[in-house]
């Protein structure tokens, strides 16, 4: 196998910026003419449909929702989905206004937000205008299907200074950022193992939250289960490679709804941390964390370095790959190849036939 | 000294708050230019009072509220925009804070702390030294209809908030009495698997504090977890501010299929927030609340949550829960401090400490009666 894509850094190159900007500004005139701070984000909600996280979103953005005022600071202004009737039902019940094409959001938004899965194979296509206009971008995880297409997608954010999010809720819990500091105490590290309450390989938040909390440099990445998409048991394994002080370890990540939504346990030489959300905790709690960074970003300011993005993506790849070419074996990242993929959920969701010119 | 069992002699009993449809007429009439508008202002308005010494305000909410603002914190403020409040209006007993918080806010500063009737959609007390008086400053906003929030640990004599809530519920004016634990998503999911345990054997939790009453703030967040039917409580400590050690225990009642338990409270200075152990015959649940090094995420994780049901409360002008369980909890609060100072750390029924017994003020004088007096 070869990665023919290699690990690239997305240095954002001043000239490329300089083009973005006349571009952005050549093709934002509506969403610019209104200063900001007088008045909310005009977000551009994509993929509202099936299996989508912004009906939960919209509960507490809108006032049509479960909080008596609109949390946060965005609007949802347009609406795409490729069902025009799913987007339709969206806006009439949360507000906006339906486009009719993916990309009839340009210069009419301040960013851009989806919130669909089934989409995530398209996802490198249905963000380019936006991205090559300099717009704000959220991503849905786990944000590509190959690694050719996530490069392209994070190639066009950076030659055109676009802000840019591609997480999953859990990487947005205060839990990362204290366990990431505490694990600094901890001595050397013997064993991590979490739990985590999705029922499904989309849903298992915590494989990117353990990788915010221990970092990114994971080796090696195995999954055993029966079905990503309807199991009974799943692990998910990361191998940390040995370096300076630490020798190697693994972090054991396994599937288990209910009591907890998420539950994490670090053993090190000098002591032992524990951190978990109880199961039953409201849905504000769980998802706003994100959306609030999705907010940051789509303000102006990108939330991770894009190769950390790069990276994640890769580890998440190398767990599939492990899955369905490798009969659960650990596999090595950065070795699947650039145009691998694992099965596409909803093949033809997306009718191609919308990206010709 | 005996116990008085004042809850019939005193009417100040346990008694039902109810709300009134006329008397709630009466208020929306009399609430001033804030409500005289069909369409409610897009942004609520807030009136700020008690934002000098010791007050949460310019400690953190502003940095929450308003995140464009300067903020006095080294971690900074929250960043983005995030609730539907503005801060229009500020009182303190300190003038001269007052005009500061203002001037940062871009705020107007009152005179008289019953001035921002009116003008306003609600109005938040963030100090501390303040709360003995806090059912008088509150008195014309109450009246008003104008929902308030009341900072912890909301009175120091039941006389005094029993007399608060009474209007409140003549009025029907919206309340938020809380102190910031009960906020946190961990109550209420905690709460909802209790059933999961079976019968309570006992519970321990822990809270980031040495300070008792002022940051002990578990005390209110177990009752939002296990309930306020509380039939005991002691407190032990060898100090209330900068304690080396401090238990305060809830004997709970039982009930059909729950004999009695224990839940005891402790102050700990770590690393975490709080921590909760509820230990069943059948299961265990635990939480706890792990501190970030990163700001951002204690406005968002410690102290958000509370600012967030004060809006609901403003917005919605209905009280964050029922006034009778306000009452139960600053009885409750009273009995503690009454079996520290009175019982030498004794249990005390709750039910039992007078209306007229009052703990001790952290500033005896720090707001001027005079200022009550009608003009």
């Amino acid at each position: 196998m070869k990665d023919t894509t290699t690990r690239r850094s997305f240095i954002t190159k001043a000239a490329a910026a300089s083009a973005a900007t006349v571009i952005a500004a050549s093709v934002k005139p509506a969403a610019a003419q209104t200063p900001k701070s007088e008045r909310k984000l005009r977000i551009g909600a994509l993929c509202v449909g099936d299996y989508s996280f912004w009906p939960l979103w919209a509960d507490f953005l809108t006032s049509k929702g479960s909080y008596a005022s609109p949390m946060l600071n965005m609007e949802i202004t347009h609406i795409w989905d490729v069902d025009p009737k799913k987007a339709q039902a969206f806006a009439d019940k949360w507000g906006g206004e339906v486009v009719k094409t993916y990309d009839g959001m340009v210069g009419k938004v301040d960013g851009v937000a989806t919130g669909g899965l089934y989409e995530v194979p398209w996802q490198h296509k249905l963000f380019r205008p936006y991205l090559e206009a300099g717009m704000p971008c959220s991503v849905s995880r786990p944000w590509s299907n190959r690694l050719k297409d996530m490069n392209e997608m994070l190639d066009t954010a950076a030659k055109y200074n676009a802000p840019f999010i591609a997480t999953a809720t859990y990487e947005h819990y205060n839990e990362a950022d204290a366990l990431k500091e505490r694990v600094k105490k901890l001595g050397i590290i013997k064993a991590v193992t979490a739990t985590c309450a999705g029922g499904d390989f989309p849903h298992f938040h915590i494989q990117h939250m353990m990788t915010k909390i221990l970092g990114y440099n994971v080796e090696k990445v195995s999954i055993l289960t029966e079905d990503p998409m309807k199991f009974s048991y799943l692990q998910e394994t990361y191998q940390y490679p040995k370096t300076e002080k630490q020798p190697a370890f693994l972090c054991g990540m396994y599937s288990a709804p209910g009591p907890y939504v998420f539950y994490i346990t670090i053993i090190g030489t000098e002591g032992t941390e524990v951190a978990s959300m109880p199961g039953n905790t409201n849905y504000f709690y769980r998802f706003a964390p994100q959306v609030i960074d999705i907010q940051r970003t789509l303000s102006g300011k990108t939330y991770q370095p894009l190769d950390d993005v790069r990276k994640k993506f890769e580890i998440y790849l190398a767990a599939s790959y492990s899955f369905y070419e490798r009969g659960g074996n650990p596999v090595v990242v950065g070795s699947v190849p650039a145009d691998w993929g694992p099965p596409i959920l909803k093949p033809g969701f997306v009718d191609e036939g919308i990206f010709k010119k | 000294m005996p116990f008085e069992n004042t809850e019939n002699e005193q009417g100040a009993s346990r008694r039902v708050f109810i709300k009134t449809a006329a008397a709630g007429a009466v208020a929306a009439a009399v609430s001033g230019a804030a409500h005289s508008q069909e369409k409610a202002p897009r942004r609520l308005r807030i009136g700020a009072a008690c934002v000098g010494e010791y007050s949460f305000t310019p400690f953190c909410w502003s940095d929450i509220i308003d995140p464009e603002k300067p903020t006095i914190s080294k971690g900074g403020t929250f960043g983005t925009p995030f609730l539907n409040m503005d801060i229009t209006h500020v009182w303190d007993v300190n003038p001269a804070e007052s005009q500061k918080f203002a001037d940062r806010m871009g705020a107007a500063a009152v005179k008289n702390y019953d001035d921002m009737v009116g003008k306003v959609d609600g109005v938040i007390f963030g100090g501390f030294y303040e709360v003995p008086w806090q059912h008088l400053l509150a008195r014309p906003y109450v009246e008003a209809g104008i929902p308030v929030y009341l900072s912890r640990p909301f009175a120091y004599r039941l006389r005094d908030l029993d007399e608060l809530l009474n209007l409140a519920a003549k009025n029907n004016s919206a309340i938020i009495a809380t102190a910031k634990h009960e906020h946190y998503h961990e109550a209420p999911a905690l709460k909802s698997r209790l059933k999961s345990v079976g019968p309570i054997q006992c519970v321990q939790a822990t809270c980031n504090s040495s300070d008792f009453p002022i940051h002990f703030h578990t005390q209110f967040m177990l009752m939002r977890i296990l309930g306020y039917d509380v039939d005991k409580v002691s407190v032990i400590t060898d100090k209330e501010v900068g304690n080396n050690y401090l238990q305060e225990t809830f004997v709970y009642k039982g009930g059909e299929g729950q004999k009695p338990f224990i839940c005891s409270l402790q102050a700990v200075s770590n690393q975490d927030s709080f921590s909760v152990d509820i230990i069943g015959r059948d299961n265990t649940l635990s939480a706890k609340m792990v501190r970030s090094p990163e700001w951002r995420d204690s406005l968002l994780y410690r102290f958000a949550p509370q600012v967030i049901d004060m809006q609901r409360t403003f917005e919605s002008k209905k009280s964050w829960q029922p006034l009778d369980e306000v009452r139960k909890k600053t009885e409750i609060f009273l009995t503690a401090y009454y079996s520290l100072k009175e019982r030498n750390g004794a249990p005390v029924s709750v039910g039992q400490v007078p209306v007229d017994w009052q703990a001790p003020l952290y500033k005896p004088g720090w707001v001027d009666e005079a200022i009550f007096k009608k003009k």
